[in-house]
């Protein structure tokens, strides 16, 4: 099996699906849909780009919409670039766009299935799905200049900016969990959205997807602020409150207003939102689909046997959850398997013919 | 990296080695089994340590270039035809 990427999507497609991601996370998104969202930004340099610049598009869109309904007053039509400048044209203007873009997805969409029928042939193969090799890569472990250590879920992108008074980590989009290396003298802070996480010493996760910041908290205490600079919430939530161990704070980020809810999270609950951190998946002389079934606890890849007579392989094993590549790739070279691509997330295991 | 593994059963030595070196590994029960490994102590690398433990046994380790995931079975018919 090999784990080489397929052909790069064209820009069109990639803007195209950009602004589809985006008018989901104004409907709001289930976490199986985040996932996927976190997926589809890691996989292509292009696609944060081509988010942002569709955003700010949006936004600037919003701006000027907003612009006239402050002012009671025309939008200034030298702004627009537009001999239309009324905040209906505004509105309709972007829902049209959003209609032009959902249907050129769908448009899209039809075409590539339309194609798979129409062309077969070795020069013109198209492929029934784009395997998600994003999903196979190891997730990144990094250890700050404080020694704080920090997991990157796929996707996610930071940035620090450590003073004498405080340690400053930017998380810009995505998932990490931060290991925080006690310093009463500098506290250590998460800024996403417009949500800032202080703590001390401590262990915590953020994810920060569309307008929605989660921050989850496995040992110690943090504060939540609103962020003092720069994307401030135009209405913070009332006071700073604190998360305890166990405890799971979501912050909606509306242009409206900002909706703060705090729940305390079972073991369960706890052990499923955390689930994607790599872990040391140890077995001793079991069966390879229970080997395989850590693996899916634990990943969006699914691995599946094709065959049962791969059930009596009795093997031990020691791997990191998230190296499912690697895995994969000793069982073909060792135990005569061959691995394929069934869809985008599974992979299944049949004995070699 | 220190290693202190005595002699003994692979089934069991094994398990130590993974423990002791933090690696990740994989092997079939059934490959292993009635196979003693030679004891280990002192400053080794971890393929380096496993490759003593192996020493006089028929089994042979295959490493993961990218992951350093290293599996243990037995050597290849072919190869030990060729003995």
């Amino acid at each position: 099996m090999s784990f080489e990427e397929n052909r790069a999507p064209d820009e069109e497609r990639i803007e195209l699906e950009a602004a589809e991601w985006l008018a989901r996370l104004d409907f709001g998104m289930s976490g199986e849909e985040q996932d996927d969202y976190i997926e589809w930004m890691s996989r292509d340099k292009r696609h944060r780009q081509a988010v942002k610049r569709v955003q700010w598009g949006w936004q600037e869109l919003d701006r000027l919409a907003g612009l006239q309904t402050t002012l009671e007053a025309p939008v200034n039509r030298d702004l627009l670039g537009s001999d239309d400048g009324s905040t209906e044209a505004l509105r309709w203007y972007r829902r049209y766009w959003k209609s032009v873009v959902s249907a050129g997805v769908v448009a899209a969409l039809v075409l590539g299935v339309l194609s798979l029928n129409l062309f077969d042939g070795d020069s013109e193969r198209v492929y029934a799905f784009e395997p998600a090799y994003e999903l196979m890569k190891r997730l990144e472990q990094q250890e700050l200049a404080d020694r704080t250590k920090v997991e990157l879920n796929r996707g996610a992108v930071i940035k620090t900016q450590f003073t004498k008074n405080k340690r400053l980590v930017h998380l810009d989009g995505g998932e990490a969990n931060f290991i925080v290396a006690k310093d009463p003298e500098r506290p250590f802070i998460v800024s996403a959205g417009g949500v800032e996480v202080k703590a001390i010493g401590t262990v915590f996760n953020v994810l920060y997807v569309g307008n929605t910041v989660d921050v989850i908290v496995s040992e110690g205490k943090v504060q939540l602020e609103p962020v003092s600079t720069g994307n401030a919430l135009k209405e913070p939530f009332g006071g700073s409150p604190f998360l305890t161990a166990g405890q799971k704070a979501t912050v909606q980020l509306s242009e409206s207003q900002t909706v703060l809810t705090v729940e305390t999270l079972g073991q369960q609950d706890l052990a499923k939102a955390l689930k994607w951190q790599p872990r040391m998946l140890r077995f001793r002389g079991a069966s390879l689909s229970e080997i395989i079934q850590g693996f899916n606890q634990h990943n969006q890849i699914q691995v599946e046997l094709g065959d049962p007579e791969l059930e009596s392989l009795v093997l031990t094993s020691a791997f990191w959850s998230d190296n499912v590549e690697g895995f994969i790739r000793l069982m073909e070279s060792n135990y005569g398997i061959r691995a394929s691509w069934v869809d985008r997330h599974v992979i299944r295991l049949d004995p070699e013919p | 990296m220190f290693f202190d593994i005595p002699e003994g059963a692979a089934e069991q030595t094994l398990v130590e080695f993974a423990s002791q070196s933090s690696i990740e590994i994989i092997y079939d029960m059934e490959d292993v089994a009635n196979v003693r490994t030679s004891r280990i102590y002192g400053r080794y690398t971890r393929e380096d340590a496993l490759q003593y433990m192996l020493t006089d046994t028929l089994l042979q380790i295959t490493v993961d270039e990218k992951s350093g995931a290293i599996a243990v079975n037995k050597k290849s018919r072919s190869f030990l035809k060729s003995l």
